[in-house]
């Protein structure tokens, strides 16, 4: 008995050496200054961050392991390249790095990589990747980049008076401390032949939250701040006999600050509600994701109220292509919670997860990562994956109500616009 | 893996002695656990995983081959639980408790000793497990805060539900007449199949490890 009892021993001792160690895992927060000695190294490195941090792996169609086997042998031929006294260019990076990165369904996502090897052949050092715009690029209705349209919106509003009978039109460009960006508002209250009128608001990014308290502090603020409570006022306090309804211009809309749909959609509710609902990362596998965590809109938190639902007010805001986080997460909300809302316009791009900033990483697992000052790599990628509605609408976007695309009119603004003031005539 | 399971099977056969007052028992047990995780630190930052308490539930089938080897076979339900702890400087009142409930198959070799009534086992083999269901509970971060969670979770591409290992431990057994005994026993099971199947090129084994301490009651035919 005792000879079996050693041998069970050994076996069992043998057994227990059987499982294994983990792989190198980099750290998505690393500060340090990581010198990459091979492109493969590099592209290493970044597919496993990727695959850590990347937050809607669960929606993603890019199989992240095939990408690996398949382009990990071409960089180590681009290595073998420059050890044999060849040039390494970046259209030679950029043609991996967007078979690795072209599908991927992140509409924020850009991924900046530095040639750790820069060609004589080049003027600069890095290159940019941007699979969600590559990807609205290619829409049927697509008409025009974004920063293109938020220019050629400005013209258009710039030219409303003599297009709309007008009761009143402001306009204000503020820079927007949290967005570190100039936003534009236009205020324009809208006359209809019956007497009747139209508040419209155009934002071409989201910022309310941080210019309405700033009213005063600058002479930018202040201006931008009468033009947003011009519209506010006028929604909330002209006689129901007097007000049609109320428009809200999200075109060319490039997001910013989450806290604005207390103002935006708060103004126009009761009672706290659940806008939609969020989640992380919470470990390294790519299915390792935090409770799906539901977020309030809180009426109570807005200087401005009015229940549009009771009143039976309709709420029409428009939408195009280019209405990019905030600027499309904002409709979906006014779709989802009020009755009396609807949305005209194009599909939107599709880019609906939240961002923080990187210093996040700690308790997220993912978000942007890199800096391209310390290292050779930026990542810029959702933290937060974002259901509205029960619905993830990432890479897919809102579908409007009433699809009305400016291709089909030659990219004019005006007919989007028409399209609301007819309904909110009609309704 | 092949070699050492063959290994093993030639090991277990050249213990066999001839065969004499063959007998069967089949009980119940139950009891209480604690389950450990196993798992590196890869990729992750400030967290501490500790165990918790489970619970077992289950049935046990002997057969013994002489008066001092048999093999025993147990089949049981199965809560295989610990949390995990945040340790940040920013925020430290995070965690998950995580409660998972397991299928196990344990096939031991029984080694028993002592007098007529009262007999000490040692117990040594290897066990087979399926993982039934997760659940969660604890705080987590959000946007908006803290936010306390209690949910079940789904199984995804990533979960390796079937498990495997090796199940050793200790009893004590006494037959209180010639068809009734009663048995404690204290077996722990070392997971050697990681419940995250992991990739090829990014693998973040974790392993479970369960110590059992039972009550049993068997019937000896």
């Amino acid at each position: 008995m005792k000879r079996n009892i050693i041998i069970l021993t050994l076996v069992a001792l043998f057994f227990t050496g059987c499982r294994k160690e983990a792989d190198y895992f980099p750290y998505l927060g690393e500060e340090s200054n990581l010198a990459y000695n091979s492109y493969a190294s590099q592209f290493d490195y970044l597919w496993k961050c990727i695959s850590m941090g990347y937050v809607f792996w669960d929606i993603e169609k890019t199989d992240w392991d095939a990408v690996y086997d398949e382009l990990m042998p071409q960089f180590e031929a681009l290595d073998a390249t420059y050890k044999a006294g060849g040039d390494v260019t970046l259209d030679d990076l950029e043609t991996l790095y967007n078979r690795a990165l072209g599908g991927m369904v992140d509409h924020h996502m850009t991924v900046v990589i530095r040639n750790i090897h820069p060609s004589p052949n080049d003027t600069k050092t890095y290159a940019a990747f941007r699979p969600g715009q590559a990807e609205v690029a290619t829409r049927d209705y697509f008409f025009e980049s974004v920063y293109d349209e938020k220019v050629s919106m400005r013209a258009f509003l710039d030219g409303i008076d003599g297009q709309y009978s007008l009761a009143a039109h402001q306009t204000a460009t503020v820079l927007s401390p949290a967005l570190g960006d100039s936003v534009t508002y236009h205020y324009c209250l809208i006359n209809l032949p019956d007497g009747r009128q139209i508040p419209y608001l155009w934002q071409s990014g989201a910022s309310l939250t941080s210019i309405l308290p700033t009213l005063g502090s600058t002479a930018d603020a202040a201006a931008a701040a009468a033009v947003v409570d011009s519209w506010f006022t006028a929604a909330t306090t002209l006689p129901r006999t007097k007000l049609a309804g109320i428009i809200l211009d999200n075109r060319a809309n490039s997001g910013g600050e989450t806290n604005d749909i207390n103002l935006i959609i708060g103004s126009f509710l009761n009672e706290k509600a659940v806008w939609g609902e969020n989640r992380t990362k919470e470990g390294p596998g790519r299915f390792e994701y935090t409770a799906w965590v539901p977020t309030y809109v809180f009426p109570e938190n807005t200087p401005y109220h009015r229940d549009l639902t009771t009143e039976n007010i309709p709420y029409v805001v428009l939408c195009d292509i280019n209405s990019i986080s905030m600027g499309e997460i904002e409709p979906s909300v006014i779709k989802t919670l009020l009755p009396t809302s609807y949305i005209i316009g194009e599909r939107t791009c599709g880019a609906t997860g939240s961002l923080l900033p990187a210093n996040n990483i700690d308790l997220t697992y993912g978000g942007p990562f890199g800096d391209l000052q310390k290292m050779n790599h930026y990542v810029y990628t959702s933290t937060m994956e974002c259901k509205i509605g029960g619905i993830n609408r990432e890479g897919t976007g809102l579908v409007p109500d009433k699809i009305v695309n400016r291709k089909d009119y030659g990219g004019s603004f005006k007919p989007q616009l028409d399209e609301a003031i007819q309904y909110i005539q009609g309704y | 893996m092949n070699k050492r399971i063959i290994i093993l099977f030639v090991l277990l056969l050249s213990m066999t002695t001839e065969v004499v007052n063959a007998q069967w028992a089949v009980g119940i047990k139950g009891g209480v656990n604690t389950t450990s995780v196993d798992r590196s630190n890869a990729g992750r930052i400030d967290e501490s995983y500790s165990s918790l308490r489970g619970i077992d539930l289950g049935i046990q089938a002997h057969y013994s081959f002489n008066d001092w080897l048999a093999i025993r076979v147990d089949l049981d339900y199965m809560t295989r639980s610990h949390r995990m702890d945040r340790n940040l400087n920013i925020i430290d009142t995070l965690f998950m408790e995580y409660s998972n409930s397991y299928l196990m198959l344990p096939v031991m070799a029984d080694f028993s000793f002592g007098g007529k009534k009262l007999r000490g086992h040692l117990l040594c083999g290897g066990f087979a497990g399926y993982w039934l269901t997760a659940h969660r509970n604890g705080v987590t971060f959000s946007v908006t805060g803290l936010y306390d969670t209690d949910e079940d979770l789904e199984f995804n591409d990533e979960t390796q539900r079937l498990t495997a290992g090796l199940a050793a431990g200790v009893s004590l057994s006494y037959d209180i007449n010639n068809w009734l005994g009663v048995n404690l026993d204290a077996l722990y099971y070392y997971d050697l199949v990681s419940y995250h199947k992991g990739y090829d090129h990014l693998n973040d084994p974790r392993y479970l490890s369960t110590l059992t301490i039972d009550l049993g009651v068997y019937y000896k035919f």
